[in-house]
């Protein structure tokens, strides 16, 4: 802040100091002008009768009185014609004389001192010169030239700048004094004070005080800034028994949230030791009830081929068909149970998606036929790829789909269609698409539909267990795809399975379609 | 900014600001004290035994530790110089009654000044404005005015000293002088003869007689009864008055000599012509008888009778004081001045000259020539060499006269008889240019009896320099300038000639020719081997500065050429570069400088109303004037030897003063007190002072007699 002070009083100091230096140039420069002029006119008027008469020795008599005029040089004086007449040259400083002749009478100015009827000035850095026309009767008879040096001009400009410079030294010092002198009673409490809330920020020791050393304004913010610090102190403390208090609600809760987290965690220990034993259990039941199973189809397809009776042959159809229905339900759970317990992984491979929703419908239209229902199928020409993805999950999805659509349809017609949504350099978003003309669902059974064996109220249509959709839904998870389901009772349902897979490339007929 | 960088910054700034206001400070104590002038209080005067320092105590204004002193010898009498009083013109006569001095001038009629109070006179009034008037008489309460071609005009003298114009008397020639007696008025009328008027009514003055003498009448004296009459130039008519209307030639005092002025004191008669005065006695006014004869002067122009004593103008620049009663050899007083007429009173003299106005003098104080020596020559003195002891002088009446300067007394042999303008000496061989008379060369190698060994009256030069033994440049003035091959005396061959210069001088430096020239300044010549001059450079001061010098001298010495440059003094030019010489430094220096000598760092130059200057060199660009010694009629001689300068003063001769002497020690009290110690010189005599400081310069007159 001194600094701050200093420096402004003394550029403050310097400009003021600079206006008055060029005020000076200005005003001595024009005093001196009129003095030389007045000297011009003395020596013009004295000279005029000599010059008329042809007197020049009394016009060097007239000039030699110059030599009182310690700034006056040389001095010529000029007939009409501008043919010098008489001269005056002072002793000292020749170099000057030479150079400021030199300067002046070069052949631009000759009028100056021949035919110029005003008076004419040049100057330079250190002389000034004057022209002055002296007249007689109205007519000019001839011209004065007076070279006068600068010496008056700089004494009085390194008196000023004397004056300055002494004033910047004075306000420096006095500045320094007074600075130094002010310091214990202004800048040294500040500085205390500034130190100590360096201190109190650091250590956040709110206790500490400042030391109050008068009762100026500096004691007054030192009684401030103490009573500031007295209503931190006791918010800290305010601050620190509702810690306390809100430390020990946290430790209670934490506590009793340890204790049911542990509970939780055991439960979910013994719920996954319970499922995982399930799940094994299944797992392990349905496998080892496949592989009887399998042998009684194969015996009963065996015992089929023997001559039975029509009635022998009745009962060992609908053994043959319970058998396959329980090894599909069987079968069912078996999937179920490997993917709820993460054994269930995807095996890709490359194969063309629309042949697979053809495939598929070929293989169920017989069932569709049978209940007479039309079984259509819309592959839009964007989704014809051949694309990498687990070909029997889909093939799985789409016989569940298209499965139950037959089931619950009794006329009427189901589309199963293929979109591609999307498509990058590398994958594709297909959408597959099974919409039936069936008894539709309500808003309840539509929430539930995707459960494990949840079975719409109408059971006496379903023959499955309830795991289909379930598998259903559990695949397009595996496959990070979405299932839609619409549908409106007594109209239809529409599933609609949304799934990325990664394009290969475009059926070889396709490629030369496009 | 960091802490130390600010304080260094401030401790910078500081100094600076300590620095600048030392620097201002000293601008403004050098202006201030500038401001206060040079000023010396008059010391008080010291009498010391010769060979013993002078210590003085200096009071004044405006000393600093640069502040010179020097000693010179007071030539002029400038102590005894008590006032002066400024009067413009040249004054022929002067007549004293009362009070009252009534002064003739050349053109500016008569002036009647009150010296009532000596030391101040004052003008009264003047008569006759813009009249000559040549002679004064006076008879009774008139006063009769010689006015040259408008005759002779009759003044009455009032009781207040005032006149009252009278009449006025025409002569058809020139009337220089007039004497009255009896009702008759005698006019001495040039050409036209002795006139004889009857004035016994004055304002219908009538012409009685005319006495033709086949040369001019210049003046006219009466003693006894008997008229005087200046007769030409070497003859002095005696006439007897028992017949006022018609004068009776009675006797004829005939002179070798020009015979320049002639006064009546006391019945003795004083007869002033060129080389000395002669006193006859009148004891027979029809016969005078010749008493005693003066011949020790330079030219005695003219002579004027005081209350006890015979003034005599010295070649118009001294005075010489001869005392009427032990007719003792003739003082010889100089005053600064050319002494034109003197007014006597019983304590003091008025001496009035050329355009310096009336000089008041305190008879007690004068003290005689103050030179070492002078050296009388017969005709003009013009040039001179010393070598060895012996002088040769050049002068316009004997060509060369030799002087012994060891000798006693003002023995001298002559050389030669022609016209001598100029000498050159190189080595054993003296040049001597007689102007249209030709060189004439001598063998000086036998001291004292020099041998003109050849003479070419076919080369004629105002000045001369000789290079080696091989060439001589003559400078011719209008005719430029000549280079001429002396390797055979007998037959000098002009190998170059610069014909459209208007030289004045002409100096040698090494294969460098220096030249003066009127027009163009300084001109700078190379001497090739194939003997031509070839042109390097010139030099002129700018104008108008060169509208009034003339390159009269030229003196190169070390790189430098020391031009005297007429009445702009004395330049210094750098001639390192001879293609492109260069002015350090012009110092102006009053009269006309004619020569300039530089040794030991001092530069010499006579001027020729200025006297001898002394220039301290030693700072070429920023030479300072150590001394000025006033003297007049300087020509061009100069030649410093040893501590003794000697010039050549035209028909005073040549005139020897001791060297200034600087300080020994000059110790700087204060402002206003200097403390000097002056060496002693090795002449006796009134010395004088001159402080110098860096601008300026104060004389202080008669401070010092070493007896």
């Amino acid at each position: 802040m001194m600094l701050v002070i200093m420096f402004s009083s003394v550029v403050l100091l310097f400009i003021i100091g600079s206006i008055v230096l060029v005020a000076e140039i200005y005003l001595i420069r024009a005093a001196q002008t009129q003095e030389l002029r007045l000297l011009a006119n003395t020596l013009s008027a004295n000279s005029q009768q000599p010059l008329v008469l042809g007197q020049y020795s009394k016009i060097e008599s007239l000039l030699a009185s110059l030599l009182q005029q310690k700034n006056i040089h040389a001095a010529y004086v000029f007939d009409k014609k501008g043919v010098p007449v008489a001269e005056y040259l002072k002793q000292q400083d020749s170099q000057f004389v030479l150079q400021s002749l030199q300067n002046d009478f070069r052949e631009k100015h000759k009028t100056f001192w021949s035919t110029s009827t005003t008076e004419r000035q040049l100057s330079s850095k250190n002389h000034f010169s004057l022209f002055s026309p002296i007249h007689y009767e109205g007519k000019q008879i001839g011209t004065l030239y007076l070279l006068s040096d600068l010496t008056r001009l700089y004494g009085h400009l390194s008196g000023v700048a004397f004056a300055i410079t002494l004033a910047f030294l004075l306000l420096i010092s006095l500045s320094w004094l007074l600075a130094g002198r002010l310091q214990k009673p202004i800048s040294i409490p500040l500085q205390q004070l500034a130190s100590l809330m360096e201190n109190i920020s650091q250590a956040k020791d709110y206790s500490i005080r400042a030391e109050k050393v008068g009762h100026d304004e500096i004691g007054t913010l030192v009684d401030g800034f103490n009573r500031m610090l007295g209503q931190i102190e006791l918010h800290q403390v305010y601050l620190a028994e509702h810690q306390i208090y809100l430390e020990r609600i946290v430790s209670d809760r934490t506590a009793e949230l340890r204790t049911a987290v542990t509970g939780l965690e055991l439960a979910s220990q013994q719920a996954d030791a319970a499922n995982e034993a399930k799940s094994h259990f299944l797992s392990r039941m349905t496998h080892e009830l496949r592989t009887p199973l399998i042998g009684v189809l194969g015996m009963n397809e065996l015992l089929q081929r023997t001559s039975l009776s029509e009635q022998q042959q009745e009962l060992v159809e609908t053994v043959q068909k319970s058998g396959e229905q329980l090894l599909h339900l069987i079968s069912d759970v078996l999937d179920f149970s490997r993917i709820e317990a993460g054994k269930l992984s995807l095996e890709l491979t490359e194969f063309e998606l629309p042949q697979l929703l053809e495939d598929v419908v070929e293989l169920l239209s017989p069932q569709a036929d049978e209940k007479n229902l039309s079984l259509r199928v819309k592959i839009a020409s964007n989704s014809c790829w051949k694309v990498r993805a687990d070909e029997i999950r889909l093939r799985q999805i789409l016989m569940n789909l298209i499965g139950n659509a037959i089931k619950f349809t009794s006329n009427g017609s189901i589309t199963v269609s293929l979109n591609c949504s999307q498509s990058s350099d590398n994958s594709g978003t297909f959408v597959l698409a099974v919409a039936d003309t069936g008894r539709g669902m309500m808003a309840e059974d539509m929430r539930q539909i995707f459960d494990v064996f949840y079975q719409t109220g109408s059971s006496g249509e379903s023959s499955g267990a309830g795991l289909g959709l379930a598998i259903v839904k559990q695949l397009v998870d595996l496959m990070n795809g979405r299932i839609d389901l619409t549908s409106t009772p007594g109209q239809g349902s529409k599933f609609q399975v949304t799934v990325e897979l990664i394009l290969v490339e475009k059926p070889l007929h396709l490629q030369e379609i496009n | 900014m960091k802490r130390p960088l600010l304080a260094i910054a401030a401790l910078l700034f500081f100094a600076g600001g300590i620095l600048a206001l030392f620097w201002f400070g000293r601008s403004f104590i050098s202006y201030i004290s500038s401001t206060n002038g040079f000023s010396l209080e008059r010391p008080e005067f010291q009498s010391v035994p010769l060979g013993t320092p002078a210590v003085i105590d200096l009071h004044g204004n405006g000393f600093s530790r640069e502040t010179s002193v020097s000693l010179f010898v007071d030539v002029n009498n400038s102590e005894a110089i008590v006032g002066s009083y400024p009067l413009e013109g040249t004054y022929n006569e002067s007549l004293l009654s009362g009070h009252f001095i009534y002064l003739a001038s050349d053109e500016g009629g008569l002036q009647v000044l009150d010296i009532a109070e000596p030391q101040q006179p004052q003008l009264l009034k003047r008569y006759l404005a813009g009249r000559t008037i040549i002679d004064i008489h006076r008879n009774g309460n008139y006063l009769y005015l010689s006015c040259g071609s408008l005759g002779v005009s009759i003044m009455r003298v009032l009781p207040d000293g005032l006149l009252d114009h009278i009449a006025d008397i025409s002569t058809d020639s020139l009337a220089k002088s007039c004497q009255f007696l009896g009702g008759f008025l005698y006019v001495a009328a040039g050409s036209g003869g002795l006139l004889v008027y009857d004035v016994h009514q004055l304002e219908q003055a009538k012409l009685v007689q005319i006495i033709k003498l086949g040369s001019a009448v210049s003046k006219v004296s009466l003693a006894g009864g008997f008229l005087y009459v200046t007769a030409g130039r070497k003859q002095i008519n005696i006439y007897q008055l028992d017949r006022p209307q018609t004068p009776r030639l009675i006797e004829s005092l005939k002179f070798v000599e020009n015979l320049y002025d002639s006064v009546i004191q006391q019945q003795r008669l004083y007869v002033a012509t060129e080389g000395g005065v002669s006193l006859y006695g009148l004891t027979d006014p029809a016969h005078p008888e010749l008493l005693r004869r003066w011949a020790d002067f330079g030219s005695a122009n003219k002579i004027f009778a005081g209350l006890e004593n015979i003034y005599v103008s010295d070649n118009f620049s001294g005075l010489r004081i001869i005392n009427s009663e032990n007719e003792s050899s003739p003082g010889y007083f100089n005053l600064t001045i050319n002494p034109r007429t003197v007014v006597e009173i019983p304590d003091y003299l008025f001496v009035a000259g050329s355009n310096r106005g009336l000089l008041i003098v305190d008879r007690k104080l004068l003290l005689m020539r103050q030179a070492v020596k002078t050296i009388q020559t017969q005709g003009s003195a013009r040039d001179l060499f010393i070598k060895n002891n012996w002088m040769y002088v050049a002068n316009s009446r004997d060509g060369v006269s030799l002087h012994d300067l060891d000798a006693e007394g003002a023995s001298f042999t002559t050389l030669s008889t022609q016209w001598g303008a100029s000498l050159a000496a190189y080595n054993d061989l003296l040049f001597v240019a007689q102007a249209k008379e030709g060189i004439k060369v001598f063998d000086i190698s036998t001291l004292g009896q020099p041998e003109v060994i050849a003479i070419w009256p076919n080369l004629q030069a105002m000045s001369l320099a000789a290079a080696a033994d091989e060439y001589l440049l003559l400078s011719k003035g209008i005719h430029g300038v000549e280079l001429v091959d002396i390797s055979d005396l007998h037959h000098p061959v002009v190998r170059d000639v610069l014909s459209d210069i208007h030289a004045l001088d002409v100096a040698l430096d090494g294969h460098f020719v220096y030249i003066a020239s009127k027009n163009e300044g300084l001109m700078i010549y190379e001497l090739e081997k194939n003997a031509k001059l070839n042109c390097l450079g010139h030099l002129q001061t700018p104008f108008p500065m060169n509208q009034f010098d003339i390159a009269l001298s030229v003196y190169p010495q070390g790189g430098m050429v020391y031009v005297a440059n007429g009445r702009s003094g004395m330049l210094i030019v750098d001639v390192t570069n001879p293609a492109e010489p260069t002015i350090l430094s012009s110092i102006p220096i009053s009269g006309i400088c004619k020569e300039v000598r530089v040794v030991d760092d001092k530069a010499y130059i006579t001027s020729h109303h200025g006297g001898i200057t002394v220039v301290d060199v030693k700072d070429p660009e920023n030479p300072t004037v150590l001394s000025i010694i006033p003297m007049s009629a300087m020509s061009k001689g100069l030649q410093v030897v040893g501590d003794l300068i000697y010039v050549a003063q035209r028909k005073m001769g040549v005139t020897v003063v001791p060297v200034p002497i600087a300080a020994e020690t000059t110790k700087f009290i204060s402002e206003k007190h200097l403390q000097v110690t002056l060496p002693s010189p090795h002449f006796p005599g009134r010395y004088s002072l001159q402080v110098n400081n860096k601008r300026e310069s104060v004389v202080v007159d008669g401070v010092v007699d070493y007896q």
